[in-house]
């Protein structure tokens, strides 16, 4: 299992890989894929783990080469406005959320008489490891408010962004988020 | 009477006005259930933010590029995997005979090509490639249609050593950089059919691959000829 952590970035590397990727974009914009595999290999962790956050984990490898290959065919739209590794994102958020509606996932077994229930799936985790129970959690919050709360805390999209995203108002993805910190509060404290 | 609990989240996130800030500190002061509910709900944001990031188990690019690369050279819109996927379980016996007709058909062109090739009187442009359309079929592939496609990569490697003088450098070096991405292309997909026999979509993928490879040498053998 690969596990790649995140070290603490200067602001020098920020740019220096803004730097590679904004390099690596020009050439892949002009059809070289050895450049477009360098920017997969530099943007592929992330993009996995928010896939397998925000769908099914079984789902994460197709759509994580969903996502690389949709954005090889809109690399001509990349402006460079934003860093491509924002941009990657919200292509990525994009995918996702439109995957959720397009396979209709519902997540019945979750609600209780209308009342979003968190399982307590204690001696359900079978690998060890940092975050792994929280991680567990989380797969276990109910539909929106998981989507909300990976984009939110995990991600760090602003409750506008969200709103956006999601065609809802802001006073609602701040119910969401709410729910879901109180549900993973009792999974954690449980 | 307010639910302090309800705007717990607010007040972590700063999301409250000046006035609505002091009345749940205030709140806070003297209830310690609030207190401790807090402290939770800070756990959970901190926690959710150190979370580590996981690459994938396998590496994927070998499917996008291939799907990258089918798009391209098919001119055809990206397969869904999905789909594929689906695929994958809905052959029928009709179905998988016509593959293994389709697959014998692709062995002995590649055959044909390959004793075509090495008489000597066969021009170099000879068509090898296979059909897109019959790069899918499931089977691991048959003895016969590997050593056919080595004798042809062999074959058309030896021209374009005879003719490589004639290209410039420049070409060369082009040539090089692509016939190495389609070598290591090949050498993934082999990794991973090795470890995967039966997947279809690797065994189109390795096929497409060497039909990639057979189409370069072939112009650059062309560009050496002439």
């Amino acid at each position: 299992m690969n596990v790649s952590i995140a070290l603490a970035m200067t602001p020098g590397d920020d740019r220096s890989a803004a730097n590679q990727d904004l390099a690596d974009v020009r050439l892949a914009s002009g059809g070289d894929l050895e450049a477009f595999e360098r920017l997969y290999h530099r943007h592929v962790a992330r993009v996995h783990t928010l896939v397998s956050r925000m769908l099914e984990p079984d789902l994460a490898d197709e759509v994580t080469q969903d996502v690389f290959v949709r954005v090889w065919r809109k690399l001509g739209t990349f402006r460079g406005e934003a860093a491509f590794g924002t941009w990657l994102h919200r292509v990525t958020v994009n995918l996702v959320l439109g995957r959720r509606k397009k396979l209709g996932i519902g997540r019945e077994r979750y609600h209780h008489h209308g009342e979003a229930v968190l399982e307590k799936a204690t001696g359900r985790v079978e690998r060890p490891g940092i975050g792994v129970e929280f991680e567990a959690g989380l797969r276990r919050l109910p539909e929106r408010a998981r989507e909300v709360f990976v984009l939110h805390d995990i991600e760090g999209y602003k409750h506008r962004e969200i709103a956006e995203m999601l065609g809802v108002t802001t006073g609602t993805t701040k119910a969401q988020l709410h729910r879901a910190r109180m549900l993973m509060r009792d999974y954690v404290s449980n | 009477m307010t639910d302090w609990t309800e705007r717990l989240s607010d007040y972590l996130d700063d999301d409250l006005s000046g006035d609505e800030r002091a009345r749940l500190e205030a709140a806070l002061e003297g209830d310690a259930e609030l207190r401790r509910v807090l402290d939770e709900l800070r756990t959970v944001k901190q926690e959710a933010a150190s979370l580590f990031q996981r690459a994938p188990d396998t590496d994927l690019w070998t499917g996008i590029e291939s799907r990258i690369r089918g798009a391209s050279d098919e001119d055809a819109g990206v397969i869904e995997l999905a789909s594929r996927k689906r695929r994958r379980f809905s052959f029928t016996v009709p179905q998988l005979a016509a593959a293994a007709v389709a697959l014998l058909m692709v062995g002995s062109v590649s055959v044909w090509m390959a004793v075509g090739a090495g008489s000597g009187d066969s021009a170099p442009q000879t068509a090898v490639s296979a059909p897109p359309e019959a790069g899918f079929v499931s089977l691991p592939p048959a003895e016969g249609p590997v050593l056919s496609y080595e004798t042809a990569i062999r074959d058309l490697e030896q021209q374009l050593q005879v003719g490589r003088d004639r290209l410039d450098p420049a070409t060369v070096e082009a040539l090089e950089r692509s016939l190495a991405t389609i070598d290591r292309a090949i050498g993934r997909a082999q990794e991973a059919l090795d470890a995967d026999p039966a997947s279809m979509y690797l065994n189109r993928h390795l096929a497409d691959a060497r039909a990639r490879k057979i189409r370069v040498l072939q112009q650059a053998a062309r560009l050496a000829s002439s």
